[in-house]
């Protein structure tokens, strides 16, 4: 155990992990409002039918020691059978409202976690550090079960618990009272105080033993904690690997299998279920082991106290049942709170990890400036000597850029992967903020805008655009109730015209079929064609086209090509792309390389100025030159 | 629904090994893959017995020590042996079922090798079925419990209940012989008329199912980074949200249907439950009337009843538990035993030889389910050390030719022949060793740089990889990890994994083939995502590889065509057009116009001029 302290950063104490529980369960509770409620009130009309029944088993048993009177037996019959009548009424009614208030309660809070990563600067939802915490999150809930949902449990437990204590306390007090009739051996222990000092005490310990034994085991275990995270891991990847139809060639002709099946041994036989199996055989498996033989004693114990008792004549044997029984739900409670507490200590930390991360800021600055709305698109957008480097990164993805946008022109971006042309298109969409220099929107540095507004002058078709297997309507409009006249034109103008016609559900034809199996599968240019859509109903005076082509085949690409003059209208247009053969039909062509932009002009003179631009140019234009 | 149910009913096929069967297989594979298992889960059962006695005896033992009032030396040694030997017991169990945790986990890791070697080497065409992929789910499935759990199931809760169900009945029959058929009968009925709900819910499990897919594609989708993007760039907040609201109401709505349901079953548990007790204290209360029972056997026989009506539900419970599990295990061994249309281990081995010819004679083929030929009498021969191009449109079936040479389907019509033998004779596995190949889809695995190059875990040859490396052009950016050829790839087995860029990818890739170094070279358009430099570098790449060997490449670009011996252009399931460049060229065929345009884009003149014309005579 201290060992594993610390390899923790820090222990939290119980004060501190009660107020995260605490706050765990408020937000729990503002999730499903009224499912916890229920949730109690179930438990505790299940505590005190309980207990009734005991108390009235008892004179049951009691009767038929002595006086057995018919009446009397007959009596308590009727009364046990009622109470367990009223026990399940109160059981189905709770339960079924229960189930009802608390359904989506997970999918809830996971939804709120989703949402916080997607409101968060793009720069740090791409981060792998916080996507990393946020599916820790996730993990941590699925496969230790620890987390925000842990605090409904130990809230539940401790709640259930001080009820059956304060009803274990009411049927067994009599018993510390009852007197042994004097004169009999040993009466002075029996009747003083000293004999419920000493079952408490033996209980105490034994109950603390367990407590220990458990928690020192469930430390050994938990060191399996990595190991088993890793072979989960290792198991869900292949399993996805095998099952992968896009991965069957690959994995005939380079016969992966064998690779597969040494690395799962590796994770499994020599990992996780080797550390169980010398942990199980040693010190957790026994210490689990007098857990159990532990936990199973205090019963006999309480027997023992209670038979003394008895033996004296102090009371009846009907009485000993009760106080049996109601001893033994006291103390399994009280191991239980011990248990819990240890539990929510256990636990507080994830719960902590969930609200550290849903309190992360918004660190780009948010100005409120509007945007005026021009008719005549007069936008003028200027890079000054912009630098801009990923957070983890070293080196600079775009050093130094400046260039002035002409209204209405079109704007050819080129350069290698990885020279800073995606990277520029962010930077201009505010995606990220420069760390250097600045971007100006009609002379107005664009942070001083209304994020909102300012992304209005925008409409992006990005190279990994995303469409939602929603209707097509919606994918156009990005909303529910979009204007459908609008979205049908603007699928015209993308070329998707006569598809859509095609389409006996027309706009409502969903989109693939993983949200709603009667959707329609579209090919790759059909769904780029919607994405283009999409921008243009979004209807900016800039219009952004990032690697439109790269999917498609010649004649597809020949068709966006032709289409480019009326995509773009009298907006000012941006187009990027390694086929250099769309630097023809652009008025101005700028070359990026290693996150400059090393060249700009037109394509014949930047043919004559014999730069980067050329050798691109002759690295593709040569397989068509020479024939 | 019900129209659905009933066909469900109606599709399911009849399992093809009966329950006593799968038993039989599970217990012969526990015992093959761990023996200690398979003798530590009898051991359990004998300790569970054992301790449920104890327990059973444990408080009315105790009262009738005192009713009777033999003292406190009889009190104390049954309570000691009762207690202290529950408590003893209880410790064995659980420490046995501790150490199960690790040997389960082996026998799980050896089931699912069994469905990793099928599954990775079975015949390709099975992965086009929809039946193989159900199949594979649902062996997978079975390995996770299943199997296991039937052999567990079948003794330490059928065999355990059955053994105990004759116990307590025994007790009750004693009393009064309508005792134990009364209770017996009312459990019976809350069992069935519980499982009858549970199937109900079952049954409705198919619209809750679609509430869960739906639900898993908004949680999965909304936080990957493409629509991050999208999302702030769109505005799209209030959308997914409406989304999320609609899924919500699904499945508050069926929520509503669920929970009126089993408000019955509420009311008939009730019903039963309270006659049974009734009927119960009815004779046992006559019974201590007529004096016929003490204080202590009462309190034994109220629990002999409650432990008895558990037992009868215990016992339909665990019957149908072993059914269920031997449905996996069915599962599990219809898939291992999957027919396989291709030959392997009964297959001839492939004859070596310098040089190999692949011939594709009049081939056609169809896709399952597809209502036109993807091929239709493709005809092409690829000789010994010749480099062959492929091009054509998106869907002319480039790809399905390669699939056809690679060996991964068999055509419907006409034959593949590798050196003027049939490929379908040869051991198919025996068959792909002699391909290094690229394709447009591919597969990574997470593990280190160095494994995925080697393709082995073990006996790496360093001298070769390193070689390999240098030559794919993949030295600069392994230089750069801190763990080099170790580094990982992919985050989704580890943490320090990294992601590959496109053209590393194409670069690993291309070390991969290089390393496999087999005699036939297969490229399907692998550098469509890379910058026009970097495309160059990996054709000149592959075209220094292909030296001296059977070279097939296939693009809808045309950069392969520069340093290929011939061309084949693909349209409509045909070879429609062979030769090399320059005759294609001539011919003024499909090919031709294809390259032109591409190639426009790249000549000088005025080239929005030009389309603009051309739009105008269209109009």
């Amino acid at each position: 155990m201290p060992k594993k302290q610390k390899e923790k950063k820090y222990e939290m104490s119980v004060k501190e992990s009660a107020q995260w529980t605490l706050k765990a369960i408020k937000l729990l509770h503002s999730l499903a409002p009224g499912e916890m409620e229920l949730e109690f009130a179930n438990d505790i009309s299940n505590i005190i039918f309980n207990y009734v029944n005991i108390y009235l088993m008892a004179r049951l048993i009691d009767e038929l020691a002595t006086r057995m009177r018919p009446e009397k037996l007959v009596l308590f019959a009727v009364l046990i059978i009622v109470c367990l009548i009223f026990d399940q009424v109160f059981y189905y009614i709770f339960f079924h409202i229960k189930q009802y208030k608390g359904i989506f309660r997970g999918e809830k809070k996971q939804y709120m976690l989703n949402k916080k990563l997607t409101s968060l600067d793009f720069a740090d939802a791409e981060g792998q550090e916080i996507r990393d915490r946020f599916f820790k999150i996730k993990q941590d809930q699925d496969w230790l079960n620890m987390g925000i949902d842990g605090a409904y449990n130990i809230l539940e437990s401790f709640i259930g618990g001080a009820v059956m204590i304060l009803g274990g306390v009411v049927l067994s007090v009599s018993f510390f009272f009852t007197k042994v009739p004097d004169g009999t051996k040993g009466a002075w222990f029996l009747n003083s105080p000293l004999l419920i000092l000493a079952v408490t005490a033996i209980i105490a310990i034994i109950t603390k033993l367990a407590t220990a034994s458990g928690i020192k085991a469930y430390n050994i275990e938990s060191r399996t904690n990595d190991a088993s995270s890793k072979m989960n891991r290792m198991q869900r990847h292949t399993e996805d690997i095998l099952k992968d139809e896009n991965r069957a060639l690959d994995m005939r002709i380079y016969d992966q299998r064998s690779q597969i099946i040494a690395m799962r041994r590796e994770a499994v036989d020599h990992g996780y279920a080797a550390m169980v199996k010398k942990y199980s055989r040693g010190s957790a498996g026994l210490l689990r082991a007098a857990q159990s033989f532990a936990v199973w004693l205090p019963d006999s114990v309480m027997f023992f106290a209670v038979g003394l008792k008895a033996l004296a004549g102090a009371f009846t044997i009907g009485a000993v049942t009760q106080y049996v029984q109601a001893l033994t739900r006291v103390s399994d409670c009280i191991s239980e709170a011990i248990f819990n507490l240890s539990n929510m200590r256990i636990n507080a930390p994830y719960i902590k990890k969930v609200f550290d991360f849903m309190e992360l800021p918004n660190k780009m600055y948010q100005g409120s400036l509007t945007t005026e709305k021009r008719s005549d698109r007069q936008y003028d957008v200027e890079f000054r000597d912009v630098s801009f480097r990923y957070p983890t990164a070293k080196n600079w993805a775009l050093r130094h850029v400046n260039i002035k946008f002409r209204v209405g022109t079109r704007l050819a971006v080129v350069g290698e992967n990885g020279s800073g042309k995606s990277t520029f298109i962010k930077l201009l969409c505010r995606l990220y903020d420069p760390q250097e220099g600045e971007i100006l929107l009609n002379g107005i540095d664009i942070k001083k805008y209304n994020p909102k507004d300012y992304m209005d002058v925008f409409s992006v078709v990005f190279q990994d655009y995303f469409l939602l297997s929603q209707p097509l309507g919606e994918n156009v409009g990005c909303s529910k109730d979009y204007n459908r006249e609008k979205a049908e034109k603007c699928l015209c103008e993308a070329g998707f015209g006569e598809r859509l016609k095609s389409l006996p559900d027309g706009l409502d034809t969903y989109i693939n079929k993983e949200f709603e199996p009667t959707g329609v599968q579209f090919s790759g240019g059909e769904l780029q064609k919607i994405a283009i859509a999409r921008a243009l109903y979004k209807n900016a005076p800039f219009i952004i086209l990032d690697e439109p082509t790269a999917a498609l085949d010649p004649i597809a690409e020949a068709e966006i090509y032709k289409q480019f003059d009326e995509i773009t209208g009298d907006r000012t247009a941006i187009y990027i792309s390694h086929r250099l053969s769309s630097c023809r039909f652009c008025d101005e062509i700028a070359v990026f390389d290693e996150g400059r932009i090393v060249e700009r002009g037109k394509h014949d003179e930047l043919i004559k100025a014999r730069g980067r631009y050329k050798e691109l140019w002759e690295a593709q234009a040569g397989y068509y030159g020479s024939c | 629904m019900s129209e659905k149910d009933v066909k469900d009913k109606k599709t399911r096929e009849k399992p093809t090994y009966g329950a006593p069967r799968c038993l039989l297989f599970t217990c012969g594979r526990v015992w093959r893959y761990s023996k200690q298992f398979f003798i530590l889960i009898w051991t359990t059962l004998a300790a569970n017995l054992i301790c449920t006695v104890l327990n059973f005896y444990f408080a009315p033992s105790l009262i009738g020590t005192l009713e009777r009032g033999e003292g406190i030396a009889a009190f104390m040694l049954t309570l000691l042996v009762l207690g202290g030997g529950q408590a003893l017991v209880k410790g064995i169990i659980n420490y046995i079922d501790k150490n199960c945790v690790s040997y389960r986990q082996i026998l799980k890791s050896r089931l699912t090798e069994e469905v990793t070697e099928k599954i990775a080497a079975t015949s390709y065409p099975n992965f086009l079925t929809e039946k193989f992929k159900n199949r594979t789910s649902q062996a997978f499935e079975a390995t996770e419990s299943g199997v296991i759990n039937s052999f567990c199931d079948l003794i330490t809760y059928f065999l355990k209940t059955l053994i105990l169900f004759g116990f307590y009945l025994y007790f009750l029959t004693d009393l009064h012989p309508l005792l134990g058929f009364v209770t017996g009968i009312l459990s019976g009925i809350m069992f069935f008329y519980n499982r009858w709900a549970y199937a109900w819910g079952q049954r409705h499990r198919d619209e809750e199912s679609e509430v869960w897919r739906k639900w898993d594609y908004v949680r999965d989708n909304m936080v990957k980074l493409p629509f991050i993007k999208e999302l702030k760039l769109f505005g799209m907040t209030g959308w997914i949200e409406s989304i999320f609201r609609e899924v919500y109401m699904i499945s508050a709505r069926l929520s509503v249907k669920r929970e009126k349901f089993f408000a019955w079953r509420g009311v008939v548990n009730i019903i039963t439950n309270v006659l049974q007790q009734g009927f119960a204290f009815y004779i046992l209360i006559s019974a201590a009337i007529r004096g016929e029972i003490t204080a202590a056997r009462f309190v034994l026989l109220v629990s002999a009843i409650d432990n008895f009506a558990a037992q009868v539900g215990g016992v339909f419970d665990s019957i149908n538990h072993v059914r269920q599990d031997c449905l996996k295990v069915n599962n599990f061994m219809e898939f291992i035993n999957y027919p396989e249309p291709f030959k392997f281990e009964n297959g001839a081995p492939v004859p070596r030889a310098d040089g190999y010819e692949i011939k594709l004679e009049n081939v056609s083929y169809t896709y399952p389910g597809a209502d036109k030929k993807t091929l239709d009498r493709f005809d092409i021969t690829i000789r010994r050390g010749e480099k062959l191009a492929m091009v054509g449109l998106n869907g002319a079936g480039k790809t399905t030719v390669v699939k056809l040479i690679c060996g991964f389907i068999d055509p419907d019509e006409g034959r593949v022949l590798l050196n003027g033998q049939d490929i379908r004779d040869f051991d198919r596995r025996d068959y792909y060793r002699l391909f290094s190949a690229v394709f447009q889809q591919f597969s990574v695995i997470d593990s280190t740089i160095a494994q995925n190059i080697s393709q082995t875990v073990e006996n790496i040859d360093r001298l070769k990889l390193d070689d390999c490396i240098k030559k794919a052009g993949l030295e600069k950016t392994i230089k750069k990890l801190p763990q080099g050829i170790e580094t990982h790839l992919g985050r989704d087995v580890y943490d320090d994994g990294i992601m590959l860029s496109g053209g590393q990818t194409q670069r690993l890739l291309l070390a991969r083939a290089l390393y496999k170094n087999a005699p036939i070279l297969v490229l399907d358009e692998p550098t469509a995502a890379l910058d026009p430099l970097a495309e160059n570098d990996i054709y000149m790449k592959y075209n220094a590889m292909c030296s001296g060997k059977t070279s097939v490449f296939i693009s809808h670009r045309f950069a392969s065509t520069r340093f290929c011996d011939r061309v084949v252009y693909v349209a409509d399931g045909r070879a429609a057009e062979v030769g090399t460049h320059d005759e294609l060229i001539k011919l003024g065929g499909g090919y031709a116009k294809l390259f032109e345009v591409q190639a426009r884009y790249y000549r000088e003149g005025d080239i929005r001029e030009a389309i603009r014309k051309e739009k105008e005579n269209h109009a």
